[in-house]
């Protein structure tokens, strides 16, 4: 039985990187070089977001880590800060995340929204802090509302589409939710 | 089962959490080390953009001109009208043709008249644009030619139309230029039939604010935009674009570039500025031979 799961999870972190790169590689698109009023959601913080809340041994820190950076890289963000937040913002979920093996929809909505909205916060307070330039705060916070909205959407195209639900590791998840 | 699963796990948690503490700090060592060493940072950065991109190519381009052509097929749909629409065009441009070959001719003569020495003929490369920022807070793109083809730091790029940006980043194989409507462009620019010189600077929006101008009451909507050549960056006489108010009175810059359809972009050579004593080496590069003697000379002997 030990096999099929390492197998699984193996499966999984692949399924994250290539999910990863798909995302960079739309991101990175030449589609549209006019600039627009409205920013869009930070799709990639998305699947962080849906994976760690419900799968959370799919989604290791070590590849939320090295996944962030790299986008970090790309997107000619000051590099490792984005990563560094998203890796704590995401432990932070993982500590807890036995208690919320059974929470509502709601309740995951509502607690990616409030990650979402701290882990921005603390982008422009520590950005502030060292004086680094950063985009007009009614962007960002533009861009944080249309990430919150786009959450059940993210859920439904990373989370249930491919499977990720809410379960203990190895176990049926008919059996009751709890480890 | 669930119990054999979860017993390794604790064993390891120790390890793992100073595991976490180690790649907090390494994240956070990357973020000061950006901060405290900026151009290293961002020559490391890119590096790492150069390893990446340029191994997306065979999926970019084509990726990219399969959805504009997805985008664009609701207007084949009314080939007929629009030959007729292009042909009408054609027509006046015809007669802007003719104009524009005696104005040609007149300007050659009158600089002949006045000895104007222009500047060394520009010449440029050529670059296809592989990615842009993928950031809505950034405006850049980034083009298929890098060191390998003489580029260098600074250097302006164009679309033909007008300035679109200067290149901002080199690799091996890949450049980054830094879009005029860009938060950190600045650009020094001359505004055309008063000749007030100013800054075109970005701001995320699609055109960019005209600032530091000695009197904007002699600047009105309209007028040409074009390079300065101040400070050596960008060779001058470059059209920029028009001004334009808007919505709160503040002069603006309608770029000239086509930003819609950025697909190739030249990359002008300019001529290596003379170099900076001091600080500055990020954009002026070393001079490879300097030889202003012989023209003194000649001016001496004249």
């Amino acid at each position: 039985m030990g096999d099929p799961v390492s197998l699984q999870r193996w499966l999984h972190w692949g399924l994250f990187c290539v999910l990863a790169s798909v995302i960079l590689f739309i991101g990175l698109l030449p589609l549209d070089l006019t600039t627009t009023s409205i920013p869009g959601p930070n799709v990639l913080l998305l699947l962080c977001l849906v994976w760690i809340l419900r799968r959370p041994d799919f989604a290791p820190v070590g590849l939320i880590a090295a996944v962030t950076l790299i986008a970090d890289f790309l997107l000619m963000r000051p590099p490792g800060l984005w990563a560094l937040i998203v890796v704590v913002g995401t432990e932070f979920i993982r500590t807890r995340e036995t208690g919320w093996r059974d929470m509502p929809y709601l309740v995951e909505w509502l607690t990616a929204a409030i990650m979402i909205t701290v882990m921005s916060l603390a982008q422009i307070i520590v950005l502030a802090v060292f004086v680094v330039p950063q985009p007009a705060l009614g962007a960002t916070i533009i861009q944080i509302i249309m990430t919150i909205i786009f959450y059940p959407i993210a859920s439904a195209l990373f989370g249930r589409a491919l499977g990720i639900r809410k379960r203990a590791p190895g176990e049926p998840d008919a059996l009751g939710h709890r480890q | 089962m669930a119990r054999n699963a979860t017993n390794p796990e604790e064993y390891t948690r120790p390890v793992r959490r100073i595991l976490l503490g180690c790649l907090v700090v390494f994240l956070l060592a990357i973020f000061l080390l950006w901060r405290i060493d900026s151009p290293r940072a961002e020559r490391l950065r890119m590096e790492i953009v150069d390893t990446i991109v340029p191994r997306m190519d065979w999926a970019l381009v084509p990726v990219t001109k399969a959805t504009d052509l997805i985008g664009r097929f609701q207007s084949y749909t009314r080939l007929a009208e629009q030959n007729q629409e292009l042909r009408r065009e054609l027509q006046q441009m015809k007669s802007w043709r003719e104009a524009a070959l005696q104005l040609e001719q007149e300007n050659a003569k009158l600089l002949d008249l006045n000895r104007v020495r222009l500047d060394p003929s520009l010449t440029f490369v050529t670059g296809v644009v592989l990615a842009d920022s993928g950031s809505p807070f950034r405006q850049s793109v980034i083009l298929n030619v890098g060191e390998r083809d003489g580029i260098i730091d600074g250097w302006a790029t164009t679309d033909g139309l007008g300035l679109v940006g200067r290149i901002s980043g080199v690799g091996q194989s890949s450049s980054r230029v830094l879009l005029l409507t860009d938060a950190a462009s600045r650009v020094p620019v001359t505004i055309q039939p008063s000749g007030q010189r100013g800054f075109v600077v970005g701001d995320n929006r699609a055109l960019p604010l005209l600032d530091f101008i000695e009197e904007t009451s002699a600047i009105r909507p309209g007028d040409r935009v074009v390079s300065s050549g101040d400070g050596g960056v960008f060779p001058a006489g470059l059209l920029v674009g028009q001004v334009a108010l808007d919505a709160t009175g503040r002069q603006r810059v309608r770029l000239s570039a086509d930003y819609e359809r950025l697909e190739f972009l030249r990359v002008l050579r300019s001529r290596a500025p003379d170099p900076i004593a001091g600080e500055g080496s990020l954009i002026a590069t070393p001079d490879p031979e300097p030889e202003p003697e012989p023209v003194e000379e000649e001016l001496a002997d004249g």
